[in-house]
């Protein structure tokens, strides 16, 4: 065993703190209070190549791992973890591309999404489903010349302004993939959703209306894309853990830095046995998540991930979050509900966690469906 | 033993729910907890609406001496409390009518009464708590705003915060510090009262983290209060402070706040359908409400059990704060689980898309102050171990 990140990671994770400390700290106003995304912050992310981290150069990616992507997407969560979400979908979208696509398709979406000159959307969620997908009721009916798609998706990040999506939709009764340019006549999205954390992430609904897609849409041939959905959840559930990583780490910083310097009882509060406790609680949970998803990125890049391990990853680490991040604001005590301190955004962004790529109740399921008996 | 109301008890508090009950349907749209009163305009009107209501009933002063108005009982307060908490109705002034009015009725001399109580339970008068300061919150006693006495006024200066409504208050009652070298921080603070619009008193906004506008800061520059608005006696404020502290921690109304949500959650499980199926016949989902249900009995009967030893004066000093924590972090509890059962909803504010008109949404944001304001659940546990358990005790 070897705990340690590689030189080259850690090089890539410093450089990525530098960069989210003095790039996204200016936008949090913007996400945050104005609930809008600064799009002048893309060409800046393709620049440090962040949105191919993982993926071949010959796809314009950077050819790293998936523990570089965990750990730039806990630097950029530190700071700001709405981007990191924005981060994370392009990551998703060029996932399926990858593994799914002609290689054509790879050439034509994965470099202009890497070079930020192309967004990307994903969608599976509709309004009678979520966490079950087997439920789904868009439809893709076969015609001559391609596809018809009909049906609706709910809560889909970066819906409004994406240039590309990645839709399940049901076909001949089985789950399909399609990517679906979101130009089409009779592609459409609803207004932009108003939420409690994470936001100007940009949310909607997206409408299909017999929307067309020539045949070479449908991604890695008919049905059977069930495991292609888990396999996206896998690497969302990385994904997520690791930004909660980015988040009690946040947390844990901002109870120490108030903790020093707010005085009560003639003394820093730091000094009372009450806030150790607090502290020493965070930092211990801290640990036990970093490391858990620390593994769960090799297990990824070793090819051994599975579905429990990633549910196993992002149950307690998602849960661990809402934890630490509610006794972050504990010990800033009235001052923790206030907007003058980071630590409230950081309550409310890491509840938006626990909800993501299947609640918590689900993670259960998937855990105990896997035990072995 | 006797866990009953009487007959002419369960008769009142019936009353007091219709009347809740007709009071929710004109409440304002957007309008979630108590503490919406003092954001919007609409909030403000609403409750001044509730309070002259229950003003014009006698339903403000109900506990108090017959010659104040009073009518009733510590219970019958109870009973509404209960039913504003169920049906989420302001209408009585968390301030003056919970907090202050039994404050005066137990410290302040005849003038003080008679100056301050009618107006209290007419509803014309609304309140203000300026107790914390930007370096004194649950160690209150370190506070350091001056009362310097100067004939017959005090000049006040100093700055308190965390005021609730302190923007839409006509009056304050504040705790300051009359004699600044007293030998040790409790002694020397005094307990008066003054009008908001008194020269030198600004107030500015302090914004929750959802952006709404219940807490303030308050500037006081050179504020002059006559002698005779003191509660209690000059430099022995300390114990009404704590006086009032225990007026604070009641919870029954929060108790009913928390009933009426899950009896809407059980409403919803019922109604939704998740994979073609009810929510409610969802194992998780059943054990998870059930559990709520067994949490919230509990501290229902431990609210009970307070609120009659507080009415017979034979509360316990750490009562209060064992009410407060359980009722406070229950409803954090709860709230995390209906967050839980909406999944993605849960976070959606206000909008078609959220379920029960996006309270919870609101409400998990909110929750949070139940375990901080008055005291936090740290120093109230402090008070258990050090009052009730008679462990060593702490600064």
């Amino acid at each position: 065993m070897d705990f340690n990140l590689t030189e080259q990671q850690q090089m890539f994770k410093n450089s990525v703190k530098k960069f989210a400390e003095q790039e996204l700290t200016p936008l949090v106003d913007t996400m945050d209070k104005q609930n809008n995304f600064p799009h002048e912050i893309r060409p800046k992310l393709a620049a440090m190549n962040l949105y191919g981290i993982p993926f071949d150069p010959k796809y314009g990616g950077a050819g790293a791992d998936h523990a570089s992507l965990a750990l730039a997407l806990e630097e950029f969560a530190k700071i700001l973890a709405a981007m990191a979400i924005h981060l994370q979908l392009q990551h998703v979208v060029n996932d399926r591309f990858n593994k799914l696509a002609t290689e054509a398709q790879k050439k034509q979406w994965m470099p202009a999404i890497c070079e930020a000159k192309k967004v990307g959307c994903f969608g599976f969620t509709e309004p009678d489903t979520g966490s079950n997908p087997k439920m789904i009721k868009t439809v893709a009916k076969e015609v001559k010349d391609g596809y018809i798609i009909n049906g609706a998706k709910r809560f889909i990040t970066n819906a409004p302004w994406a240039d590309v999506m990645c839709v399940f939709a049901k076909l001949e009764g089985d789950i399909s993939l399609f990517f679906v340019e979101t130009n089409r006549k009779g592609f459409s999205t609803g207004p932009k959703m108003d939420k409690l954390g994470l936001r100007g992430t940009d949310l909607s609904d997206v409408f299909f209306e017999d929307v067309h897609v020539p045949k070479d849409h449908l991604m890695g041939g008919k049905g059977g894309k069930f495991d292609a959905l888990k396999d996206a959840m896998t690497i969302g559930k990385l994904c997520l853990s690791a930004q909660c990583v980015g988040l009690m780490q946040a947390s844990l910083e901002e109870a120490i830095k108030y903790s020093m310097h707010r005085m009560h009882f003639d003394e820093p509060i730091f000094n009372l046995q009450a806030i150790h406790w607090l502290l020493a609680e965070m930092a211990s949970r801290l640990e036990a998540a970093r490391w858990l998803t620390y593994r769960a990125a090799f297990l990824k890049d070793q090819g051994q991930d599975t579905i429990k391990d990633m549910a196993i990853t992002k149950l307690f680490v998602t849960s661990t979050a809402v934890d630490v991040c509610r006794w972050g604001m504990q010990v800033h005590g009235a001052y923790g509900i206030s907007k003058e301190y980071k630590i409230e955004r950081l309550f409310r962004d890491a509840k938006m966690y626990e909800l993501l790529e299947g609640t918590s109740e689900i993670q259960r399921e998937l855990i105990v469906k896997r035990l072995p008996r | 033993m006797d866990f009953k109301f009487s007959d002419e008890q369960l008769k009142l508090r019936k009353e007091f729910f219709d009347v809740c009950k007709d009071l929710e349907k004109i409440k304002p749209k957007g309008y979630v907890g108590l503490e919406s009163n003092f954001d919007t305009d609409e909030g403000w009107e609403y409750h001044l609406h509730c309070a002259k209501i229950f003003a014009q009933k006698g339903w403000l002063a109900l506990d108090w001496p017959v010659e104040y108005g009073g009518s009733g009982t510590m219970m019958d307060r109870v009973f509404l409390a209960e039913a504003r908490g169920y049906y989420d109705v302001p209408g009585a002034d968390v301030f003056g009518v919970e907090m202050l009015a039994p404050t005066i009725l137990g410290a302040g001399n005849d003038d003080i009464k008679r100056r301050f109580l009618p107006g209290i339970a007419s509803a014309d008068v609304m309140w203000c708590e300026l107790w914390s300061e930007p370096n004194a919150g649950s160690d209150l006693a370190s506070l350091t705003t001056t009362a310097i006495r100067n004939g017959d006024e005090y000049v006040i200066n100093g700055q308190k915060t965390w005021s609730t409504g302190a923007h839409r208050a006509h009056w304050a009652f504040a705790v300051v510090r009359t004699s600044p070298n007293a030998e040790k921080k409790h002694q020397g603070l005094t307990f008066l009262l003054f009008d908001m619009k008194t020269p030198g008193v600004t107030v500015k906004p302090l914004l929750y983290m959802e952006g709404g506008h219940y807490y303030n800061e308050v500037f006081l520059d050179d504020v002059h209060v006559p002698v005779n608005n003191v509660v209690g006696e000059e430099n022995k404020g300390w114990a009404v402070t704590q006086m009032l502290a225990g007026f604070e921690r009641s919870n029954l109304g929060a108790i009913m706040c928390m009933q009426r949500q899950l009896e809407d959650l059980v409403k919803y499980c019922n109604e939704t359908k998740m994979a073609g199926k009810p929510l409610s016949g969802n194992p998780l989902v059943r054990n998870r409400l059930a559990q709520a249900a067994c949490d919230l009995e509990a501290a229902r009967c431990l609210a009970y059990r307070i609120a009659d030893a507080q009415s017979k004066h034979e509360m316990a000093p750490f009562d209060a704060s064992a009410v407060k924590i359980t009722s406070g972090e229950l409803q954090a509890r709860v709230v995390h689980m209906v967050t839980d059962l909406f999944g993605p909803y849960g976070q959606v504010k206000i909008s078609k898309w959220a379920k029960l008109n996006g309270f919870f949404e609101t409400w998990y944001q909110h929750q949070f102050r139940l375990n901080i304001a008055m005291g936090t659940n740290e120093i109230q546990r402090n008070i258990i171990a050090w009052n009730g358990l008679s462990l060593p005790r702490m600064k």
